[in-house]
């Protein structure tokens, strides 16, 4: 009888993990001067990649516990080792002697740290003894069980064991990127390179046509969104790297994809909030005025990160000494932190990534918040946990004001006015962005654990594509209650007139072609809300053609009327000309905003769609009794029944 | 008004310039006591910020309280005069009227004794701005203002001021600062005539009659929170419509405008708004029982009526 050694009798193929291994190894491992040079391959099975080792120059010898791959691995001429890498100190012992006064170039352990119940400290004792020995790295390749398809699978109930493979029914430690990376450092191992393996379509795929597996379904694109956005990881394998011990010199500098650590303890002691409030230090007066109104909030459960945006040293100083000004119980609460490079949403990505607060919630540097503004937001929070809270925001105009005075004064010149819409709609927002970055407070979760960003790609409307992501994952808790102002200056760099329309115009399309891109997921009773539309495009549809009929009919009565058969109503034709001017106006105003703007304004949006459409079908009802219209209705049925006639 | 226009006085160099000292006057009625914290911490604060740049010295918070019940017991008057001492703050009074005397009547029962150069008239329920002070009191260097008043925040009041010579019709009562020596000489509000509300207007204009100037200062700041409905329109305190409806009555009548009294009376009997018919009365009961306010400005030279504001207007909340 076969012992379990068999079924791991894998073979050396160029589309294989252990090629893409090699390739790893020939790249990242200094080359070795003579095969006294030893790449030592831990839990080796059969040897798969013994010949690789030895025709880059190495030497190989190979430890497992089971003989018969290693009787293989004789037969092919290669330096063997029974070992049980369960007992560590016994095995570093007879490693040691077996190596003798021979370099090691490498430790591999392709596959079997998920073996291990004492892997850890396991890779603790390799890299002791890589200090012994030098210059020794450690090469690791371990399955992923964070792979979308085991996530899928775990949607449908399902932990499907395998003899080998993701799921192999003997791994008994199971690594995301997050915990192989902890467990090395730990272990004072530092990455030097990676080359994940790559399977989109993994062994865990079956049944392959079920609706989260199969690749073209709507559910599975939506899936596989998210986890895309979370991390590189979605259908890595095996991650595939290469450690140096941590107090190497020469190690590289590698991508640092690691997020903060999940502990139930600090979210149990987690803030209410975090305020990302960016600046560029060019409204110094507007940035004190913003700071005051978080100030004096009525609820204080909240931290401020001021991110200053490539701001000078001076500047970042005076922003310091106006922080350092206020109470200590506020200014304590403030984190002034540098930003350099990026565009417009660099600040946010890093502000949003150092958030303490179970919420984070954007006030710029020239925006107000009432002093219910948090309270607010804490009232909904508390209601609607982990929901995109939408409080009311107001719209004030204001202008550079000339006049003595270290920093630019201004002052308001319009009353606040509330544009827009107080209870929030997905839908109307996959038109334009109709919320203010102040209206909203969002889980921060969804950058720090979901991997959304603010695109740094977007010179403009950045806020907007955040919030159509967010709302679809989290839902909107909303009040109509006004806390806070929103505003825009008549005079100086407000973004409107920073950015050419084009640029608008531009960003528009990208973020409606991504919004396009993707399945949507709406809320709950949101299908009435779809049903509504669809009622609303055929009632615009019938008005459509009932303005047809009624312009052919006044064209008719007229050319009746100067041949002196019958009179024209004019009450009916003034009606039908309004109504029909009316409808094709706003038609054509809507038509222009869409192709000139990012933003639709209220009165152009469906909502006045429908207004139109009642009055529409009001002044029709009127048209049609009025006296006139009655008077010459013989005359439309008799010329109706004519061209019937003359088409038959 | 002077059309000189005003040099902003340096906040951050004393040379030159004796500190001046400095009283914070609050009164207090039914106030939130998480307010009343705010307040007190951060105009402290904005006090030592402006004694640590030599802008001010000695300076001192009085308040007094129109509660029926006292607002601040034993302890809480320790705790607060244990933080303001901590902040440089020297003296810090605390007096129980015991009944409500009004805004001006409150304000007026803290004046006597006071010999500080100058007197910050606060509301209660304001978060000062820490720059408040500093730059407010260096704008009496200039000899001919005798009352500056604050930016409130977050909806500032609509009343013009000159961009050069930062002259305004009259101040607000909310954050007004004004010379001690300006408050004994005019004998501080007229609390006779106005309970609540244009009282500041008239403390202003009777400071103009005496040919001091009024001027805004955009550069100080003050929160001082209101409230919007969801339609973005401004929603006035609960005792704004009666009460300022009685005062601009009387205000116009005091500053000698029988035209805009006549104005206000039709307008205030025509009103669906029983408060606008109450002002009408409690004014006609005044005039019947020789109660009205002594007349001033017979020559228009300081009241400012703009239909019934008393400045012109950049917009209006109402509209």
């Amino acid at each position: 009888m076969q012992t379990d050694a068999y079924k791991y009798q894998f073979q050396y193929t160029e589309d294989s993990l252990y090629a893409q291994v090699m390739r790893l190894v020939n790249t990242s491992l200094p080359a070795p001067g003579s095969d006294d040079e030893l790449i030592v391959d831990i839990g080796c099975g059969w040897g798969a990649v013994a010949e690789q080792c030895r025709e880059l120059g190495f030497g190989y010898l190979g430890c497992d516990l089971y003989p018969e791959g290693l009787k293989n691995l004789e037969q092919r001429g290669f330096e063997t080792m029974i070992a049980d890498i369960s007992d560590i100190n016994t095995f570093v012992d007879t490693l040691k002697k077996q190596v003798g006064s021979r370099k090691i170039a490498a430790f591999f352990m392709l596959d079997v740290l998920e073996h291990l119940v004492n892997g850890d400290k396991l890779v603790t004792a390799l890299s002791s003894l890589a200090r012994e020995y030098g210059d020794t790295r450690i090469v690791m390749s371990v399955p992923n069980i964070a792979h979308y398809e085991l996530s899928a699978k775990l949607l449908m109930g399902r932990f499907d064991v395998t003899p080998t493979g993701l799921l192999d029914k003997t791994h008994v430690v199971f690594y995301t990127n997050e915990r192989l990376t902890t467990t090395m450092n730990a272990a004072s191992w530092k990455e030097i390179a990676r080359d994940d393996y790559i399977m989109y379509e993994s062994d865990q795929r079956f049944p392959g046509l079920a609706a989260p597996l199969a690749p073209l379904t709507p559910l599975r694109m939506f899936l596989v969104n998210i986890r895309d956005s979370i991390d590189d990881f979605s259908f890595v394998n095996q991650f595939v790297r290469v450690y140096a011990p941590e107090n190497n010199l020469d190690v590289l500098e590698v991508k640092n994809d690691s997020r903060p650590v999940i502990s139930k303890q600090y979210f149990a002691n987690q803030i209410f909030a975090s305020v990302l409030v960016r600046t560029t230090g060019s409204r110094l007066g507007t940035l004190h005025d913003t700071l005051l109104s978080l100030a004096a909030q009525t609820d204080s459960n909240f931290e401020v990160l001021l991110l200053c945006h490539n701001v000078s040293s001076n500047v970042f100083d005076t922003i310091n000494d106006l922080v350092d000004s206020f109470p200590e119980s506020f200014s304590s609460r403030v984190n002034v932190v540098q930003v350099s490079g990026g565009g417009r949403s660099r600040p946010l990505n890093v502000g949003a990534r150092l958030a303490k607060g179970k919420y984070t919630i954007i006030l710029d540097d020239d925006d107000l918040a009432f002093g219910c503004w948090m309270e607010e937001f804490h009232k909904l929070g508390n209601h609607w946990p982990g929901q995109v809270l939408r409080l009311g925001v107001a719209v004030q105009h204001l202008e550079d004001q000339p006049g003595p005075g270290e920093y630019s004064s201004y002052h308001t010149i319009s009353r606040p006015r509330c544009p827009y819409p107080k209870k929030f709609d997905l839908l109307s927002h996959l038109h334009e962005n109709r919320t203010p970055p102040c209206a909203l407070a969002y889980p921060t979760s969804l950058f720090q654990y979901l991997g959304i960003q603010f695109g740094e790609d977007l010179p403009v409307l950045e806020d907007w594509d955040v919030l159509v992501r967010a709302t679809q994952l989290c839902g909107v808790a909303n009040t109509t209650k006004v806390c806070a102002l929103y505003r825009h200056w008549e005079s100086g760099d407000q973004s409107t007139s920073i950015h050419p329309p084009e640029q608008w115009m531009d960003t528009r399309k990208k973020i409606l072609s991504t919004i396009d891109s993707l399945p949507i997921l709406l809320p709950p009773k949101y299908a009435n809300n779809i049903r509504k539309i669809n009622d609303l495009e055929q009632v615009v549809r019938s008005l459509h053609s009932e303005r047809s009929r009624l312009m052919a009919d006044l064209s008719r009565m007229r050319a009746d009327n100067s041949g002196g058969n019958a009179p024209a109503d004019p009450q009916a034709a003034t009606l039908i000309a309004s109504a029909a001017a009316s409808l094709d106006a706003r038609r054509e105003e809507r038509e222009r905003w869409q192709t000139s703007s990012g933003d639709l304004p209220e009165h152009v949006g469906y909502t006045s769609w429908l207004e139109v459409a009642n009055a529409f079908a009001a002044e029709l009802i009127q048209i049609k009794s009025s006296k006139g219209w009655k008077l010459t209705e013989p005359i439309r049925a008799t010329g109706r029944l004519a061209r019937r006639i003359l088409k038959k | 008004m002077q059309d000189e226009p005003m040099d902003r006085p340096e906040a951050t160099s004393v040379q030159g310039r004796r500190p001046k000292s400095i009283r914070v006057q609050i009164v207090l009625y039914d106030t939130d006591p998480h307010a009343l914290h705010s307040c007190l911490e951060s105009i402290s604060v904005a006090l030592h910020n402006a004694a640590e740049k030599s802008i001010i010295c000695d300076p001192a918070i009085v308040i007094g309280d129109c509660s029926a019940d006292p607002i601040i017991d034993e302890d809480g008057l320790g705790r607060y005069r244990e933080y303001t001492s901590s902040v440089g703050i020297q003296l810090y009074e605390y007096t129980h009227f015991g009944k409500n005397l009004g805004f001006g009547g409150g304000h007026n029962k803290l004046l006597p004794g006071a010999k500080e150069d100058l007197c910050l008239i606060l509301n209660p329920d304001t978060y000062s701005s820490p720059q408040l002070i500093t730059e407010m009191a260096p704008v009496f260097d200039d000899q001919s203002i005798g009352i500056v008043d604050a930016k409130q925040l977050p909806l500032e009041h609509p009343k013009s001021y000159d961009p050069v010579t930062m002259d305004t019709s009259w101040a607000l009562g909310a954050c007004l600062m004004i010379r001690t020596s300006i408050m004994h000489e005019i004998g501080g509000f007229d609390d006779k005539s106005f309970f609540l509300y244009c009282e500041d207007v008239d403390l202003s204009w009777r400071t103009r009659l005496q040919g001091w100037r009024v001027v805004h200062w955009p550069h100080a700041k003050i929160f001082h929170d209101k409230y919007l409905d969801e339609d973005g329109v401004f929603i006035p305190a609960a005792t704004e419509p009666e009460y300022s409806a009685e005062s601009s009555l009387l205000l116009a009548y005091k500053y000698s405008r029988d035209d805009i009294v006549d104005k206000m009376i039709d307008t205030f009997l025509h009103s669906p708004a029983r408060f606008h018919r109450k002002a009408v009365d409690a004014f006609q009961q005044r005039k019947h029982d020789g109660g009205l306010p002594d007349r001033l400005d017979a020559e228009h030279k300081v009241g400012q009526f703009i239909g019934f504001d008393f400045a012109e207007h950049r917009f209006s909340y109402a509209d």
